[in-house]
């Protein structure tokens, strides 16, 4: 048998081992491919630049980045699970007479064949996905056409080149283990006995403290705080989780394990027994994909509710569907026919339209400019509710802030008219900006009609400001979006400018969708990112379940041979393999969650809902994931069984 | 009264295509209440055969296998199983202990699979830790004590379940001598004291001695029984000359099936 002979074989039969790995590298292959065909694209240097597709492609160098080192590691570590999973084979085939030169041409021709195999389909996935991928980069940044396809020799270098060195490297790392042994301690590696873990009070009260002390610093409410703690915070709980995955887990087993009444009984029995093993075995493994998954579900979580707030707030500081302003006293009725025309013929129903000449005036305590509205206008937008004062007295005004950040209390100060001065009690409106945010009129102040009528006459030009505006509930209709584009082909200009005539129109759509395309660019960066690690990461504990596959083997056919059914065995299989897989998930989740947490504090929001959501969506393909990996545990311990009990295994 | 009944065992190995190999022929056996039995003979005779077929792992080509009047043959899967953990008791020549359970823990187990009480448990561990004299070990775990403690605790393991009779293969098998006397001195023990029904597969001599009846199989035929007397000693002379008779015997090298 040659050697190429024994490299095939040997893959073949390790191959419920490697397609894991291979499944996890080839998909990292394709993205990496994906994102440097946009990323070398020649258009971007000459068709689109100074577009969203340039941030874009940036962002996605960034990610090339990225994804390469955390390959770089999960291949590193991966292939290390594999290696040591294999040691006694390693050592057989010494004894037989395999020399250490032979040895080393095995294991480098294994890596290189999965390597090559993984790099071949990672490329094909890649070139089969490409054009779906220009077509959706062309769809998400709105492009009038779509960016032509394209894979250069330079696309096809750089993949294969960083992924090939990749390869040979870890393989390479990958001999060093297995050198430096003798042929007995690689024999004897299989059978080393493990000990029955003890319990450390002193690393459990440790790892309590640093996650308990992490979690606290991220409750709490100042935004600095928050900030200076972004490291040590992610430190202390990474470490933590180390210590706590062990004693924790050691803790709640030995619990468990003295409550005779619950203990005694088959499930339990076994299940507790056998993970006091097994988490000592696994726990660092379990806390790395439980900081993995925290890592992820955080990112994500961050970039969606940034997004989400970012759009939100810029929807609410657009609150008009249409606003055209012009500065001065102007006539706007022939616009407004224009605009109600326009509005006719797309089919936008269901919009209330107003034509207000309005001016500013200064206050003198506060400093700064404010809007003035009719209180009719005002009442017509705003009906009374939370935030939004009702004026019942004379002398009452109220004061309309920008932001909806809660915590104005009814203030007294002067307004100067003109150059007469009025002092105004002011009940403050703390719902939303009142204007689109294309003109400086931040401040609305709400006075009732007939003062307001008084302080029109007399204005001068240079405090007067034309507004004629259109608001509904149907602004993010798809007839909308026709009328707004019509609209943009009259009026070019968004902001007020002394060049241009005006007026200047604004819309709560056109700053929707721009919000959104931002919103989608940074999810298609971040999503194919974040698969890749997802993968990785389940890959870990695949690997974990079955680097001691033939010690698991063995456990269940003994428990056979005992008497416990195969559907006991199954259940028990099951139920091991969801406890190494949910348990790192929750804790990432709980680590995600004061992440979030702290995210809302920054963002002066409640985020954690978009946090779940994100951890709903990554735990139903993980869900996928665990079912397929518990059915291949399942599996392979099954082949197992069902020998006769003489022979052992 | 008969715990352990076959009758017209056949198993024939191999059919596609190739020879079949009749592993066991028309091989009867009947082990009373409380007997000790020995079955030997030479590699490929056909005692794995028989134990497998007795333990009800394997199913005979021809033949039935009846522990207390219940045909194993008419069990089914989930019943099989059942049946094996509360009406057979195990002894293997790797002793077969879960590494992840104590001493005590992997003695209870045909009793925590059962769901019988936790008083009951307690009582059978307690009574059967005596008589095997391992009642300070029970909380060790087995890579902590020696071959000798390991094979007693499977035989407690065995025995803590009342089964109607213990199966045991080579339960000398990896165990030093003075290991192994000591461990057939508590088979007998158990068998003469606790009346418990032993039918027990060896290679070795000497652990057949402490039978009271041997079977020898050669070519999956019954070759020869004898019985003992009064005298270990005289018995084991008579093993002796059995296995040099029957050729391939005492000085046989361990053939271990693992």
């Amino acid at each position: 048998m040659s050697l190429g002979q024994i490299v095939a074989r040997s893959v073949w039969q390790n191959r419920g081992r490697y397609l894991s790995y291979f499944g996890s590298a080839a998909f990292a292959v394709t993205i990496y491919f994906l994102y440097t065909a946009l990323v070398l694209h020649p258009d971007l240097q000459s068709t689109y630049t100074g577009t969203p597709a340039v941030v874009l492609a940036q962002g996605m160098k960034a990610a090339t980045v990225v994804l390469a080192i955390f390959t770089f590691l999960f291949l590193l570590y991966a292939n290390a699970a594999f290696v040591r999973s294999r040691v006694k084979e390693f050592g057989l085939l010494s004894l037989m007479g395999m020399t250490k030169k032979q040895l080393v041409g095995l294991v480098l021709c294994e890596g290189l064949v999965v390597g090559a195999g993984a790099l071949a389909a990672g490329l094909g996935m890649g070139v089969i996905f490409l054009k779906l991928f220009f077509m959706a980069v062309s769809a998400l940044l709105h492009l009038p056409e779509q960016i032509p396809v394209y894979a250069g020799l330079p696309v096809w270098l750089r993949t294969a080149g960083v992924f090939g060195s990749f390869f040979v490297l870890v393989s390479l790392l990958s001999l060093h283990g297995i050198l430096r042994r003798s042929v007995i301690e690689l024999i004897r590696a299989a059978r080393q006995p493990k000990e029955a873990p003890v319990f450390s009070r002193g690393k459990a009260a440790l790892g309590l403290i640093l996650v308990a002390g992490g979690y606290v610093w991220a409750c709490l409410p100042s935004q600095v705080m928050i900030i200076l703690g972004i490291i040590p915070v992610t430190t202390m709980v990474s470490v933590g989780t180390y210590f706590l995955m062990r004693e924790g887990s050691i803790a709640v087993l030995q619990w468990l394990h003295c409550r005779e009444r619950y203990f005694h009984r088959p499930g339990p029995f076994l299940n507790i027994t056998q993970l006091i093993f097994k988490m000592q075995d696994n726990y660092r493994v379990l806390s790395d994909v439980a900081i993995l998954v925290a890592v992820i579900l955080t990112a994500i979580g961050t970039v969606v509710s940034g997004f989400l707030v970012l759009t939100n707030s810029e929807v609410a500081d657009n609150p008009m569907a249409i606003q055209l302003v012009q500065k001065g006293r102007a006539d706007l009725t022939a616009h407004v026919a224009q605009v109600e025309s326009i509005l006719a013929s797309t089919g936008v129903e269901g919009l209330t339209s107003f034509l207000l000449e309005t001016r500013s005036v200064q206050f003198e305590e506060m400093r700064g400019s404010a809007t003035l509205v009719p209180y009719s206008v005002y009442r017509a937008l705003r009906p009374p509710g939370e935030n939004r004062p009702v004026i019942t007295e004379p002398g009452e005004a109220i004061l309309v802030y920008p932001s909806t950040a809660k915590g104005a209390t009814p203030f007294r100060d002067r307004v100067i008219v003109n150059t007469e001065s009025v002092e105004l009690h002011l009940l403050p409106d703390a719902s939303g900006r009142f204007f689109n945010d294309n003109v400086n009129a931040l401040y609305a102040l709400v006075v009732p009609d007939d003062i307001f009528a008084d302080w029109m006459s007399g204005a001068p030009e240079e405090d007067r400001l034309t507004f004629a505006f259109w608001t509904g509930p149907n602004w993010k209709s798809s007839q909308m979006a026709n009328a707004v584009a019509a609209l943009r082909a009259l009026y070019p200009e968004t902001h007020p400018d002394p060049e241009q005539p005006g007026p200047f129109l604004s819309t709560t759509r056109e700053t929707y969708d721009a919000a959104i395309t931002w919103m989608g660019i940074a999810l298609f960066i971040g999503i194919f990112v974040s698969l890749v690690f997802f993968a990785a990461c389940c890959s870990l504990i695949f690997f974990r379940l079955f680097t001691e596959i033939e010690d698991d083997r063995k456990y269940y056919h003994r428990l056979q041979q005992v008497g416990a059914s195969e559907r006991e065995l199954k259940r028990l299989a099951w139920q091991q393999s969801m406890v190494i897989f949910f348990v790192p998930f929750l804790a990432g989740l709980i680590h995600s969650t004061f992440a979030m947490k702290a995210l809302g504090t920054l963002l002066q929001q409640t985020v954690l809902q978009y946090g779940w959501a994100v951890a709903v969506a990554y735990l139903l393909l993980y869900l996928l994931y665990f079912a397929a990996s518990g059915s291949a545990y399942w599996r392979s311990i099954q082949a197992g069984l069902n020998r006769p009990a003489w022979e052992g295994i | 009264m008969i715990v352990l009944q076959a009758r017209g065992l056949t198993k024939v190995y191999g059919s596609r295509g190739r020879v079949a190999t009749r592993a066991l022929d028309n091989f009867s056996l009947e082990v009373a209440k409380g007997e000790f039995v020995g079955i030997m003979g030479p590699s490929g005779s056909g005692k794995t055969t028989l134990l497998n077929l007795l333990a009800t792992i394997d199913r005979p080509t021809a033949g039935t296998v009846c522990v207390e009047g219940v045909a194993t043959a008419e069990l089914k899967g989930e019943q099989l199983a059942l049946f094996r953990r509360r009406r057979l008791g195990f002894i293997f020549q790797d002793f077969n202990l879960l590494d992840s359970l104590t001493v005590g823990e992997n003695i209870v187990l045909p009793l925590v699979l059962d769901r019988v009480p936790l008083r009951t448990i307690k009582e059978r561990l307690h009574t059967v830790a005596r008589q095997l004299g391992i009642d300070d070990i029970l909380d060790k775990y087995p890579y902590e004590i020696s071959g000798g403690q390991q094979q007693r605790a499977a035989a407690a393991r065995a025995i803590i379940h009342e089964p109607a009779i213990v199966l045991a293969d080579e339960p000398t098998g990896n165990l030093d001598s003075r290991s192994a006397r000591d461990l057939m001195e508590t088979l007998t023990l158990l068998n003469q004291l606790a009346g418990v029904t032993i039918t027990m597969v060896t290679h070795d001599p000497f652990a057949a001695s402490y039978c009271q009846r041997i079977l020898f199989i050669r070519d999956g035929r019954l070759y020869n029984e004898i019985r003992r007397g009064e005298s270990r000693q005289v018995f084991f002379q008579q093993i002796l000359d059995v296995l040099a008779l029957i050729g391939g015997g005492a000085d046989e090298p361990r053939a271990d099936r693992r």
